[in-house]
């Protein structure tokens, strides 16, 4: 039996289907049986990340409205065995499936993979409350700005009305130079508002921008270290003990002294 | 359920009042109960008056202190204790606002969360709110009576909302939005924000929401 995560974080923009395609691709990498399901009806993006958009032939208003089997609406990913994504319709939207519907398709979902990752539209309405129907556990995105801390504390908010208690962190796009002259967020700040716990860290990297554009995950690349962050954070979705934030961050600007000086 | 009953225990004689009588009969069932067992006593026997739920004033305590005298008995305290006259405090501190029980009672229920209230979440209270916990950007309590909150205080806080200037607004980080009390709205001066680093309370002052505080050295 395996487990239901939502990645939700309430503002867009802030790396939710970065993050679900490259947990997912991470989880898949460790050996198991992953599947992505992308509740963003109308806006889909997941399909894209990684790179498997022209295989789309059902999707998931397909299989809720009985057209085709659940079977046949997975997609097998390119590069893992036990990988597969559940597509959104791009020409429906947010109504066309129901959170009855959703919490059915994630309890046959878990029978057979180890991790059901919902990703979650922007905004709290009918699309988040669908991703979040059927989900046991909850990661909020968020990144180091006022306004993503605000929406990601409402996003805790909901998830506890909704009887999902212990959602947990990740900080995207952190950027530890700029943290360290004080002209960013810091993890302590964003901590002390949302007072959940931390799952992990991924710092600013435009190779980010490289791989959602080449349909490639970045947890795939050893170089990345936006990609070495997502690895450490599928470790610790599996119940592995990962050290935390500290050690990016020094590595972090470790490496960016390195850069200045070495190169 | 006798009015008068005559008791000992470690600390000595007690006189147990259990009575819905007025003071008058009780002071004629208190004598003739000590006439009837006048032989036990000795002269001068120290008696403590337990009185239950009846709060003697300074008037009365002075009758039954005579009253005993009279029958060759001598009080020795009342529990409870006789009410003072409350002294009037001209610069109210905080806690005799709190403690001041016809406000609260005026004030309706006290409401007790055990949760931090995040962004989205409001509540509405006729009375006293308490949080144990935190108060997030975006959250907001409206009270009619005090707010208190044992955390941070980071969103809107309404006490007093139907025009109790008296109401407060304490919390062990006062960081708030807007802070409003009766029909007053202050928020903090723009620019550098200021983190306390102890407990503040705010309140009407000269038609002025003033924080202070909590602990006055």
């Amino acid at each position: 039996m395996g487990e239901v995560i939502v990645i939700t974080s309430g503002k867009g923009g802030v790396g939710k289907t970065t993050t679900t395609a490259n947990l997912g691709t991470g989880l898949a990498a460790l050996g198991n049986k992953v599947v992505l399901i992308d509740t963003d009806i109308g806006l889909r993006n997941l399909d894209v990340v990684m790179g498997l958009e022209n295989r789309i032939v059902y999707d998931l208003v397909d299989v809720t409205q009985g057209h085709c089997r659940l079977r046949q609406a997975l997609i097998k990913d390119k590069r893992f065995d036990g990988l597969f994504l559940l597509p959104a319709a791009q020409t429906k939207d947010k109504t066309a499936v129901s959170t009855d519907d959703m919490k059915k398709l994630c309890n046959e979902l878990k029978e057979e993979f180890d991790y059901v990752l919902v990703d979650c539209p922007a905004g709290i309405e009918q699309g988040f409350k669908n991703a979040i129907a059927g989900a046991e556990r909850a990661l909020i995105v968020t990144t180091p700005e006022v306004s993503a801390v605000r929406d990601a504390d409402r996003i805790v908010g909901l998830l506890e009305a909704n009887g999902l208690r212990g959602p947990k962190l990740i900080i995207n796009r952190i950027r530890p130079d700029m943290v360290k002259r004080g002209d960013m967020m810091n993890i302590e700040d964003m901590l002390d508002i949302l007072a959940i716990e931390l799952m992990g860290v991924v710092p600013e990297d435009e190779y980010i921008v490289v791989s959602t554009n080449k349909g490639e995950p970045a947890v795939l690349d050893m170089n990345s270290r936006a990609g070495q962050a997502y690895r450490n954070i599928a470790k610790r979705v599996t119940g592995e003990v990962v050290s935390l934030i500290n050690l990016e961050y020094d590595e972090g600007l470790l490496n960016k002294l390195k850069r200045l000086l070495g190169l | 359920m006798e009015p008068v009953i005559f008791k000992g225990n470690r600390e000595g004689v007690v006189v147990q009042l259990n009575s819905n009588l007025s003071f008058e009969e009780l002071c004629t069932k208190i004598e003739a109960k000590i006439k009837s067992v006048d032989s036990f006593l000795g002269n001068n026997t120290e008696v403590i008056i337990n009185s239950g739920s009846v709060v003697f004033n300074d008037g009365q305590a002075q009758k039954l202190k005579g009253l005993f005298n009279s029958m060759g008995l001598c009080i020795k305290k009342f529990v409870p204790e006789v009410n003072q006259q409350r002294v009037e405090v001209n610069d109210m501190s905080i806690p005799e606002i709190i403690e001041d029980e016809n406000h609260f009672l005026s004030q309706g229920s006290t409401l007790m969360v055990r949760r931090n209230l995040r962004s989205g979440q409001t509540i509405f209270h006729e009375g006293t709110v308490i949080i144990f916990g935190d108060v997030n950007p975006g959250a907001e309590i409206i009270a009619l009576g005090h707010i208190l909150v044992l955390g941070n205080l980071r969103g809107i806080a309404h006490a007093g909302a139907r025009g109790d200037t008296r109401a407060v607004v304490f919390a062990s980080r006062l960081l708030p939005t807007q802070l409003r009390i009766a029909d007053f709205i202050t928020r903090a001066p723009d620019g550098e924000i200021l983190v306390p680093s102890e407990p503040e309370i705010a309140r009407i002052k000269n038609g002025m929401v003033v924080i202070e505080k909590y602990l006055q050295k």
